[in-house]
């Protein structure tokens, strides 16, 4: 993965995305550590939470079944997709079944991770990012670089020529502007469009709701403006309670952006019924696997099925902060992409990532959910040390293997070692 | 369900067993793996039930301080005239943004007809739409939504410690008029402060009145105006949704 | 090497009621590359009025194995560890990493082996890093150190998330006579050493590195202390790349300074 090094070393030399790393870790990687701090609770509430996602993710089956007779009671319909192949043909039918031709988005990993944009626009739909950050880098024919920030990486004057250039405004560099300009022209999208396809942040077993948190207002617009809203959620993204969501969601909102709760949170539980003047008529929840039950199956890497997906771990990780996010050369990035994207694409293919980071531990003191993220990219490493039948994963490097057993001689031996200790000295004088 | 969807299920849900190492037929339900949880809720639906007014003022305090921190502005009134008095005021001083001309929307709802807003805003020549009540109205209601100035509501509770309003949907109250005009103004009483995120779920789930309803389709916790930060990490308010939004709390 | 058995002396500053022996552990970056960083140690001992055994035979713990991967031979190195000290009744380690090792990754890797995980797990509660031991178990917090100078402290990631290891050294240091506590900005973040890491991704380490120095520089410190050679060595080398006159110095070898 060669691809690591190169984008790193690029990324390392732009002086302005390090410039807004390290002011975006520096506001919300110390924000949500201060607001883990004015939790009525106090920060320990993350080892409830953890505790909490662990016992979700250890009955998924029960939670999953309950989910959907819920939901299906409350007039929405479920699709279970296997596979990215599958959900993204689900999305296709239902907007072929009902004429679709304009798709209004809200920010969804999901939806990167199954390369749904690409298929519905080969389908002659238009489909339209909404949240800000993905409007510009669709705008700009790049991937997100950040899970909560995608378009982090640009600057005011690269979003100014952008808009010039797509929007056909005057160029201007004013935030403020840039982002109205974006309000006037999403909003006509929002009102034409045939379809919402949001994802899901959590969804809730007993009552069948999904909960969809934004600050800008773009999820409310796509789930309750067109006739049509599709969610896509990773199956593991479900809790059983209320109770469960009330600590989850305040976890949810500080560690993403420090804040006590988000601008909006939607909890939606079906299409609209009779008398009411909005919402969708039509409410499809569809709950994705692709690769995730392989985790599942393997106790040392469920945990990673915790993840909120808030991005608090990228918002303090001093190798993301230096590399950002496109090095990752995947969907998800950061340290919470370091442990999945090995499990979903292939460990040796993704060695980089297991093995480049310094295991510096701040990820899991940032996490809401109190996830062991170093303890996992440990295991991967021990996978590519010595090769997993299991998971298909071959020896990273014989010669490496070679090289530590003869460390392991040497320290096995205090005479060797001092040998060992004097040429040392040589190589680090 | 179609049986095609069925058997997707199934498989589905099989490969969860089996990675979880659960035998092969459903064992386990929800009720006997899954906590209830319900004293908790009890002891919550007591407090607010056996609130003091003192307690009440001390929630406001607290939703007016949070309230600044999400430039949401919160304010106490007297009576539901002052309410439509400053409502008033709020649309002579505010230019139109997506019209020429200024308009409100409203819902339909004891407390906001209470406010008598179309008297209120007729020497402005503001005209007020509310819902009408046959279905045939609602697309005319969304156009009048879609360039209102400003979109009136009240709301089922607003939580004071991180200053949310909580809005279920229902006939006369749809989402729109929180979220497609310029401004949100939202007018509760006090006795719909509660403390936490957790008594309202408590309420939801629990109180014999709300149960019934339970979540509604759509229940929207709004926090404050519409932002993003997205553009070299400045902050920016009117993103898509309302870019101010001021609460009048009544007295109880 | 000095091959020393034990070492008994009379105590300078008696240490109220604590008269156990104390077995060392170098750790291999001292025993090879800093013995003076030793040397400091057996010095705070002495003033303390402690025996300190060092038990030759000692090598490495095998943490740079194990977070490379290689949990077969980091397994072989422990077991040794766990054989030189399993009789130890308390072991100090002038390196958080090593002592979190012992701590948190030791019973991982001997989870099929039930002899060794017992001791993995006794030893892990007799272990200690060094300014740990010192003021939590000792309850000392200044040993008559003398230092002119501002003095500005990076706090290494396992000592501070590994074994909660914040205050002890800030404390030291704070009554280090003629020494100002200076504060860093982002004290905690990583230096990009990360043991195998800096070789192998030697770019980001640097740029890592480069963002700690600058932090150190701008504290406006004479002197950077941390309790881990691994970190030390990484800082002292992008120092010296940037210029600067600051030294590093390992916690103990400011400890150990006096007027004499």
């Amino acid at each position: 993965m060669q691809s690591y090094i190169d984008e790193a070393r690029k990324a390392i030399s732009n002086p302005v995305l390090q410039g807004a790393l390290a002011n975006l870790q520096d506001r919300l990687g110390k924000g949500a550590a201060a607001a883990y701090l004015n939790l009525a609770e106090g920060p320990d509430l993350r080892l409830k939470a953890h505790e909490l996602r662990m016992q979700s993710i250890n009955n998924l089956d029960v939670l999953l079944e309950t989910l959907a007779a819920q939901v299906a009671k409350n007039g929405g319909r479920v699709i279970f997709a296997e596979d990215a192949a599958s959900a993204v043909a689900a999305c296709r039918d239902i907007a072929r079944k009902h004429g679709v031709c304009a798709v209004v988005k809200g920010k969804s990993m999901v939806t990167e991770e199954i390369g749904l944009n690409a298929a519905l626009i080969a389908d002659g739909i238009e489909v339209t990012e909404t949240d800000l950050g993905e409007y510009i880098i669709q705008l700009a024919a790049e991937h997100p670089s950040h899970i909560i920030a995608p378009a982090i990486h640009k600057t005011r004057a690269e979003i100014g020529a952008l808009f010039a250039e797509k929007l056909g405004i005057a160029y201007n560099d004013d935030p403020p502007t840039l982002t109205w300009e974006a309000r006037k022209a999403l909003r006509e999208k929002f009102l034409a469009a045939d379809m919402g396809i949001t994802g899901c942040n959590l969804a809730c077993a007993e009552t069948g709701h999904i909960a969809i948190l934004s600050n800008e207002g773009n999820i409310r617009m796509a789930t309750t403006l067109p006739n049509i809203h599709v969610a896509i959620m990773g199956m593991e993204r479900v809790s059983a309670t209320m109770e469960d969501h009330d600590v989850l969601l305040r976890l949810l909102s500080r560690g993403a952006a420090g804040q006590k709760m988000a601008g909006y949170v939607s909890h939606i539980s079906g299409p609209r019924q009779p008398g009411h003047e909005d919402g969708p008529e039509t409410y499809y929840l569809i709950i994705l696997d692709n690769g995730r039950s392989r985790i599942l199956a393997d106790k040392r890497f469920r945990e990673i099925l915790c993840c909120i997906r808030c991005g608090a771990c990228l918002n303090v990780c001093p190798v993301y902060a230096k590399i950002g996010g496109h090095a990752y050369g995947a969907t998800y990035c950061g340290p919470v992409g370091a442990v999945v994207t090995p499990l979903l694409a292939g460990i040796n293919r993704s060695r980089d990532l297991c093995l480049g980071e310094t295991l510096c531990g701040a990820c899991r003191e940032a996490c809401p959910v109190h996830i062991d993220i170093p303890r996992m990219l440990l295991e991967l490493r021990s996978m590519l040390a010595d090769g997993d039948a299991s998971w298909q994963v071959r020896r990273n490097s014989p010669l490496e293997k070679a090289g530590w057993m003869i460390w392991s001689w040497i320290m096995q031996d205090r005479r060797r070692y001092e040998l060992g200790a004097r040429l040392m000295k040589r190589i680090f004088p | 369900m179609n049986l095609e969807c069925i058997s997707n299920q199934t498989h589905f849900l099989q490969k969860i067993r089996t990675a979880l190492g659960q035998p092969a037929a459903a064992g386990r339900n929800f009720h006997d793996v899954f906590s209830d949880a319900r004293s908790g809720s009890s002891c919550l639906l007591n407090r607010i039930n056996n609130r003091s007014t003192l307690d009440r003022k001390l929630l406001l305090d607290r939703l007016i301080q949070e309230g600044r921190l999400l430039n949401l502005k919160v304010i106490s009134v007297p009576t539901a005239a002052d309410a439509a008095r400053a409502i008033a005021e709020l649309a002579r001083e505010r230019a139109p943004e997506w019209s020429d001309a200024k308009s409100l929307v409203a819902w339909r709802h004891p407390l906001i007809d209470s406010l008598n807003l179309p008297e209120r805003l007729k020497d402005q020549d503001i005209p007020v739409h509310v819902p009408g009540p046959e279905p045939a109205d609602a697309g005319l209601f969304r156009l009048r939504a879609q360039t209102a100035l400003i979109g009136v509501t009240s709301a089922d509770y607003c939580i004071a410690e991180s200053a949310s309003l909580v809005l279920k949907t229902r006939p006369g109250q749809p989402r729109m008029v929180s979220l497609l005009p310029s401004i949100h103004v939202a007018v509760i009483s006090e006795d719909q402060l509660l403390e936490s995120l957790a008594e309202c779920y408590a309420l939801v789930k629990r109180d014999p009145d709300a149960e019934k309803e339970g979540l509604t389709c759509c229940m929207t916790l709004i926090s404050g105006p519409s932002k993003t930060a997205d553009i070299e990490a400045v902050m920016v308010h009117g993103a898509h949704g309302p870019r101010e939004m001021v609460i009048y709390v009544l007295a109880a | 090497m000095q091959n020393l058995e034990s070492i008994k002396f009379r105590p300078v500053m008696a240490t109220p009621g604590y008269n156990r022996p104390i077995t060392l552990f170098v750790h291999c970056l001292v025993d090879s590359l800093y013995p003076e960083v030793k040397d400091a140690v057996e010095k705070i001992f002495l003033r303390l009025g402690l025996d300190v055994v060092c038990p030759t035979d000692q090598t490495c713990c095998g943490q740079p194995a194990f977070n490379a991967g290689y949990r077969k031979e980091a397994g072989a190195a422990a077991a040794r560890f766990i054989d030189i000290f399993d009789g130890a009744e308390t072991i100090v380690c002038p390196s958080g990493s090593c002592v979190n090792m012992v701590r948190h990754h030791y019973p991982l890797l001997f989870g099929n082996d039930p002899k060794y995980h017992a001791k993995a797990i006794s030893l892990g509660r007799r272990i200690f890093e060094l300014t740990e031991f010192i003021v939590d178990v000792l309850h000392v917090e200044d040993l008559g150190a003398v230092f002119s100078g501002r003095v500005t402290y990076h706090d290494s990631c396992h000592l501070l998330r590994g074994l909660s290891v914040r205050s002890q050294p800030r404390r030291l240091i704070q009554n280090v006579q003629g020494a100002t506590l200076v504060e860093m900005k982002d004290s905690d973040r990583c230096c990009g050493f990360g043991g195998s890491f800096f070789l192998k991704y030697p770019d980001i380490s640097a740029a890592m590195a480069s963002d700690k120095v600058h932090a150190v520089i701008a504290s406006g410190a004479d002197v950077v202390v941390g309790c881990d050679m691994g970190c030390l060595m990484q800082i002292q080398k992008h120092l010296i790349r940037l210029g600067s006159g600051i030294k590093t110095l390992h916690i103990a070898q400011l400890l150990a300074m006096n007027a004499s």
